[in-house]
């Protein structure tokens, strides 16, 4: 029995160990999550000071309401005329009161308590101020049983309001509470107007001011617990009766108005429902805290405008859980739980059942311990319902919220899987409030007049608001007409009032302006066609045709089938989910609606240099021209590996920016003066013992190789190639590199790699004495060229096919580099990896699918990461879906984390303020972190998170527009000692761009290569080479990479001293900078400014056309 | 005017175009040999201004020390390099005797960046230049450098050097080779 164990056995107990593995590893978490979340909750916490000054300040308000005198049987007329109209309207809703039949009054409230997260002592300090809801309920005998018709109760309880709002005026005066009274329309409900009272700052010390702690107070008219028969306000029926044409159809049902009805006699009930919850589970308060904060970040609220989900839909959610929830009424939460445990349910929860499609059925009824149900056939609409109020808790919100909310639970779920790193820092601490970087489109939607008339009787009972309607209607067809090329649709009002002042009825301005934002499924959001029903299926047809009118038509397809389908066209700047949106809303929503349409899409996909190709518009990421560059690389890797040489070659692998889609310009056929022209690529031979033991001579020894593949090529082949020298490694001068041009018109330059190189550089780094930091660069530069661009390269390739825009984000956000003069310090690999951010590890934001939404992220990231302090580690393995998630052989391990982390410590205590490595980026290609970033200095690290910060604040505060967005492009020259403008050819179109204003068809693409293709390089970069040759150690220059972006061939070189060269220094033979004697010192010089600047300008000679110096 | 500094006597200079404030200075010595063959024939200069080569120099000397000819001018390899320092890779590599690279070159190789030596025919004609020099510095006075036109074509033909002949190239890469082979020969 007791034999070693079976082969079987072993699997099993591994399998065993994953699984204590994966509980230790989430009990680890959920332990430090807890220290996280005492810390937060602390830090969060309300003030004592302030609550103390508060509950004052509530005492004597409660002591004005009692004062208040009851007014009893008002005619309509009696109230009308009651107040001044010039101070106070009665917020009646619309439409207004005009002949009645019962009589209005104020009696004392029946109870006055407070409620909400005060109430429930869940609050929690927050920067902007928070309120406190306290409702007054209205006295029973004030209604009749038939109130909840017709907004009857409403309108008694609108005169209510404004008659406690009359009488608070004098009273708070009265008693030292000076207070502002407006109205408020509650989450946004226009049913439900509250008075909002603000302090106000008095000089007078007898009175009661609270304006310090930043608290309103929002005092809610309820009605009675249980005052109308529940079942006629079920969402299903119709409460608003209006004439109709035709009688015989039924009145539509009102559940916006039955639940804002039921609503108003729940705030006392349901307060005392959750409270009960607090009692029995420990935990549930500081849970509460956590959901607040979880959607506070994600801008989720209870207000119809932030989706309808707030911290009280995640309490009631939450309690729900704890009765139940599961398919068979199982526990999803259970009273012992953490705040961790409960929080975690909750998303879990939210993340994997759907709540539209089923629902969760649970009931208030304290102390009967009735099982909440998820039942899987709902109604189609957000439902969680209460079986004993018969409310649908979640009535505020729509489908549209509700994906945006779960798609926002997903994400926050993966995150708290994460067994690898502490997520809590984007999961409660980073907020994502840009909607610019929520969505990967955003549409401003500006609603003429004339749609205004759709707004008919019946539609404002379904919808009651003009907003709810629109938004309605605009989600229907949208998400119709895009179906699975989108993943979300928000449709928000962009000028929703909910404040008012109390002599308005209702707020002055109407909602015409909303913003449309969506996140894009990138494997379907660029397809041209739009695939229908089969012929067959005649009723579907029809319904295809009626909604796509006449673009719809039918095709033969490939396998054979006919199907109805509508095949859009492509436009460079436009993608095809605008397109399709312009015409589906003329179609469905209001003739020439596109007009009044525009988004900041087309502008950021404006920005990206049109390739100068022959071909059609492409849409923004099209790969056609990397494709075309690979499948030229893989020609010639079969003609050269066919060639008959001493030794086989093993392997080509190419290392290029174009070669893995993120080079700035796309790659055109004969582009020489396109700076990524030559694309590198490293050649193996076969393996050989007869490398020469040395460094020089291994060079030569390769060189001898490239040089037998050069005549071959050139006598055997249609390929043309030549040799040229190679300053890649410093102190190797004898490297030399194999340019081949391919009749396809791309350049490949090769380089050998052989087995003893990397020992030989090692070999240098360990005899090295003094110089051995200066050695192991050399190496770096070695990695970096033989082989670490080679595995970035097969990386990056296969992120960039699982990201569709990380390609056309990845150019983007290196041509504003470039704009910015910063390109040129920063390797390729290392701007990319920058770049990767996003796309890999989103959190609190999600994967990108826009170049406008990845572009600003990366941006985002860069002006809020803090390099000094934190390693930037990536795990840049994909999982595929359906993958274990616990399958760790490929991704980034907690053990690969830690030796990053560990080398990251170790860089920081040699450089504790990085000022010789700044960056670092660790990934599993990459565990040292600095392979990229090892001579990013200080200065240029700290240039690019300011101007990040920048462009940031602008996008924060003014948005995007063309002059915006021109700005973000613009370089800030004034912050150079002196600038130099040079000039050269116009490269524009030799680089491969389509010059701009310029018809394409008349610049005509590129043919051929000039017999000397060294003039066709861009000169000014050749200069910049130069100055920094020469004067490096005494200025910083900054140039355009990418002359050809320019007009003109014009660029710029920005030049800063090194403050640190500019003080005096003791004379020495090695100084190495250009200086002069200083007066009355017999052995200081100092840089000698002047005369660096007048030899740069002969350097630069007939390229200078101005230097402007700051003054 | 500081004419002096530890040693090295200075030498303001204008480059072509140059307005007063662009006075370049330049730093020399005689340079001292432990056993050189050039027995005190060569100055030391420090701080050479930009794209100085034989040419340059020589005709910089025909113009202020008629009759001091020249031999060679060796600059520093790190004048027109990125780096501070240099680094000979193959002694890191190899303890091989390689010796490909000729005698100026391990002079160059071993000058700090910005400095360079002239050497001159015989002691007569560096005594010519070296008086010439020194009463330019000791009179302060300035005077002009020459220097071949820059700008465009020397870019371009910065760029066209890097292409290299490929029967030239086979020559030096068989000759190094035999070199590196007879090295190791030696050393087995």
């Amino acid at each position: 029995q007791s034999g070693p164990p079976s082969k079987k056995q072993k699997k099993q107990l591994s399998a065993q160990d994953i699984q204590v593995a994966r509980e230790t590893a989430e009990l680890f978490k959920s332990n430090i999550f807890k220290l996280q979340i005492d810390e937060l909750i602390t830090e969060v916490k309300l003030k004592d000071g302030h609550v103390n000054k508060i509950e004052k300040v509530l005492h004597r308000l409660h002591d004005c309401i009692t004062q208040i005198p009851p007014a009893t049987d008002l005619s309509l007329d009696d109230v009308n005329k009651l107040f001044d109209s010039k101070k106070l309207v009665i917020p009646f809703p619309d439409p207004k009161p005009s002949k009645v039949n019962y009589k209005f009054s104020y009696l004392s409230p029946e109870d006055v308590s407070l409620v909400g997260s005060f109430g429930l002592k869940t609050g929690i300090s927050q920067a902007s101020g928070s309120s406190i809801d306290i409702t007054l309920t209205m006295p029973k005998e004030l209604f009749q049983p038939k109130d909840y018709l017709n907004y009857r109760a409403l309108y008694k309880r609108a005169f209510y309001l404004s008659y406690l709002a009359d009488n608070l005026i004098p009273l708070s005066k009265k008693n030292n509470l000076p207070i502002k009274i407006s109205y408020k329309f509650l989450n946004d409900d226009v049913l439900c107007p509250v008075l909002r009272l603000e302090s106000i700052k008095t000089d007078n010390p007898e009175d009661l001011s609270f304006h310090k702690t930043k608290f309103t107070i929002n005092l809610i008219v309820g009605f009675p617990f249980g005052v109308f028969d529940a079942k006629k306000l079920l969402p299903d029926k119709n409460c608003i009766r209006v004439q109709q044409i035709d009688d015989s159809k039924s009145l539509p049902p009102t559940p916006i108005y039955n639940s804002s009805l039921i609503s108003l006699t729940t705030y006392d009930y349901y307060l005392k429902y959750l409270y009960t919850h607090k009692k029995s589970t420990e935990a549930f308060k500081d849970a509460c805290i956590l959901g607040r904060l979880w959607l506070q970040q994600r801008r989720l609220g209870s207000s119809i405008n932030s989706g309808g989900f707030g911290h009280f839909e995640f309490a009631m959610l939450m309690a729900a859980l704890l009765n139940g929830g599961g398919v068979n009424g199982n526990k999803i939460l259970l009273h012992g739980f953490s705040s961790y445990q409960l929080f975690k349910g909750t998303i879990k929860y939210l993340a994997t059942m759907d709540l539209s499609s089923g629902y969760v059925s649970f009931s208030s009824l304290i102390g009967e311990n009735i099982t909440s149900k998820y039942k899987s056939d709902g109604f189609n609409v957000p439902t969680l319902f209460d079986k004993n109020v018969k409310l649908n808790i979640l009535w505020k919100m729509t489908q549209s919220s509700y994906t945006i909310l779960q798609k926002q639970a997903q994400e926050t779920l993966g995150l708290l899987n994460d067994v690898v790193r502490d997520r809590f820092d984007p999961i409660l601490l980073q907020s994502s409030q840009i909607d610019q970087m929520k969505f990967d489109i955003i549409i401003n939607l500006d609603i003429p007049e004339d749609v205004f008339d759709s707004f008919g009787p019946l539609e404002k009972i379904s919808f009651i608001t003009f907003d709810n309607f629109v938004k309605h209607k605009v989600y229907l067809i949208l998400k119709n007409a895009l179906g699975d090329r989108i993943t979300q649709l928000s449709i928000k009002s962009k000028k929703a009032q909910s404040n008012f002042p109390i002599n308005k009825r209702k707020p002055s301005s109407m909602s015409d302006s909303f913003s449309i934002g969506l996140k894009l499924n990138p494997d379907e959001s660029e397809k041209l066609l739009t695939k229908g029903p089969n012929n067959e299926d005649e009723q579907a047809g029809l319904k295809f045709r009626s909604f796509w009118g006449s673009v719809a038509s039918l095709r033969r397809f490939k396998d054979g089938s006919i199907q109805h389908c509508v095949v859009w066209s492509v436009n460079n700047s436009e993608p095809v989910v605008l397109t399709i949106i312009k015409y589906a809303l003329d179609l469905h929503f209001s003739n020439h609606i596109s007009d009044h349409l525009n988004s900041e899409i087309t502008k950021f996909n404006n920005f990206l240099p049109t390739p100068l190709l022959g071909s059609a518009a492409q849409s923004v990421s099209s790969t056609v021209s990397f494709t075309n560059l690979k499948s030229s690389f893989e020609e010639m890797s079969k003609i050269l590996t066919n060639l008959d040489l001493p030794l086989s070659i093993k392997s080509i692998m190419p290392a290029s920016t174009g070669l893995r889609n993120s080079s700035l310009l796309q790659p055109v056929p004969f582009a020489a003066s396109n700076p990524n022209f030559w694309n590198q690529v490293v050649l193996q031979f076969e393996t050989s013992t007869r490398w020469p033991d040395e460094i020089s001579a291994l060079e030569k020894t390769k060189t001898a190789f490239l040089l037998k593949i050069n005549e071959k090529i050139n006598s055997e082949t249609n390929y043309s190639s030549f040799i040229t020298k190679d300053d890649s490694v410093p102190f190797n001068e004898d490297i030399c590199l194999l340019n081949i041009l391919t009749p396809e018109g791309y350049g490949f330059k090769i380089r050998v790699l052989a087995e003893r190189d990397e020992v030989l550089y090692l070999r240098a780094v360990s005899n090295a004495e003094k110089q051995k930091a200066l050695v192991q660069e050399v190496y770096l530069k070695f990695n970096q060229n033989y082989l670490g661009s080679v595995k970035h390269t097969r990386t990056v390739s296969v992120l960039a096919h699982h990201f569709p825009f990380y390609s056309p984000t990845v150019r983007l956000f290196k041509q504003w580099l470039d704009s910015q003069l910063l390109l040129h310090h920063f390797n390729d690999e290392l701007v990319e990896l920058i770049a990767l951010k996003p796309f890999v590890d989103p959190a609190p934001y999600s994967v990108p699918n826009s170049i406008e939404n990845g572009f600003l992220q990366i941006l985002n990231f860069l002006a809020n990461w803090n390099w000094k302090e934190d390693p930037l580690i990536l795990d840049l393995v994909r999982n595929n879906p359906g993958e274990d998630d616990f399958d760790l052989s490929d991704k980034l391990s907690i053990q690969a984390y830690q030796v990053i982390q560990k080398n990251f410590e170790k860089i920081r205590k040699s450089d504790p303020s990085g000022i010789k490595t700044q960056f670092f980026i660790g990934s599993k290609d990459d565990p040292s972190g600095i392979l990229w970033s090892n001579d990013l200095t200080l200065p240029i690290a700290s240039r690019l998170t300011a101007l990040s910060r920048a462009a940031i604040n602008l996008v924060k505060a003014q948005g995007i527009n063309d002059d915006q967005l021109d700005l973000l492009f613009t370089p800030a020259l004034k912050d150079y000692d002196f600038v130099i403008n040079v000039k050269t050819t116009d490269l524009t179109a030799s680089s491969g761009i389509l010059p701009a204003n310029a018809f394409k068809n008349l610049i005509g693409s590129l043919t051929s290569f000039a017999d000397d293709i060294t003039t066709l390089y861009d000169l000014i970069q050749e200069f910049v080479k130069e100055l920094n040759k020469k004067f490096g150690n005494a200025i910083i220059f900054s140039t355009r990479k990418f002359t050809g972006l320019n007009k003109n061939g014009s660029n710029v070189i920005g030049c800063v001293f090194i403050p640190t060269n500019l003080a005096k220094k003791k004379f020495r033979v090695n100084l190495g900078l250009n200086f002069k004697p200083v007066e009355d010192s017999n052995d200081e010089v100092i840089v000698n400014k002047e005369a660096i600047i007048h030899q740069i300008s002969l350097l630069g000679g007939d390229l200078i056309e101005s230097i402007k110096s700051k003054k | 005017m500081v004419l002096e500094i530890k040693g090295f006597q200075v030498l303001p200079l204008a480059l072509p175009k140059s307005k007063e404030d662009g006075v370049h200075y330049m730093y020399f010595k005689k340079h001292e040999q432990k056993g050189g063959q050039s027995g005190n024939r060569s100055i030391f200069l420090v701080n050479v201004p930009i794209e100085t080569n034989t040419s340059v120099v020589k005709r910089y000397l025909q113009e202020v020390a008629i009759g001091a000819t020249l031999e060679s001018y060796v600059p520093s390899l790190l004048t027109d390099s990125p780096e501070d320092i240099h680094i000979d890779l193959t002694s890191l590599t190899s303890d091989l005797k390689v010796s490909g690279k000729d005698e100026q070159y391990e002079v160059s190789s071993k000058l700090p960046k910005n400095c360079g030596i002239i050497t001159f025919i015989d002691k007569p004609a560096f005594q010519i230049a070296f008086n010439s020099l020194k009463k330019l510095a000791s009179d302060s006075k300035v005077s002009k450098w020459p220097l071949p036109a820059l700008g465009s074509s020397h870019f371009l033909s910065n760029l066209q050097a890097q292409l290299l002949e490929p029967s030239k190239l086979s020559k030096d890469v068989a000759s190094a080779l035999v070199e590196f082979n007879r090295a190791e020969k030696e050393s087995a």
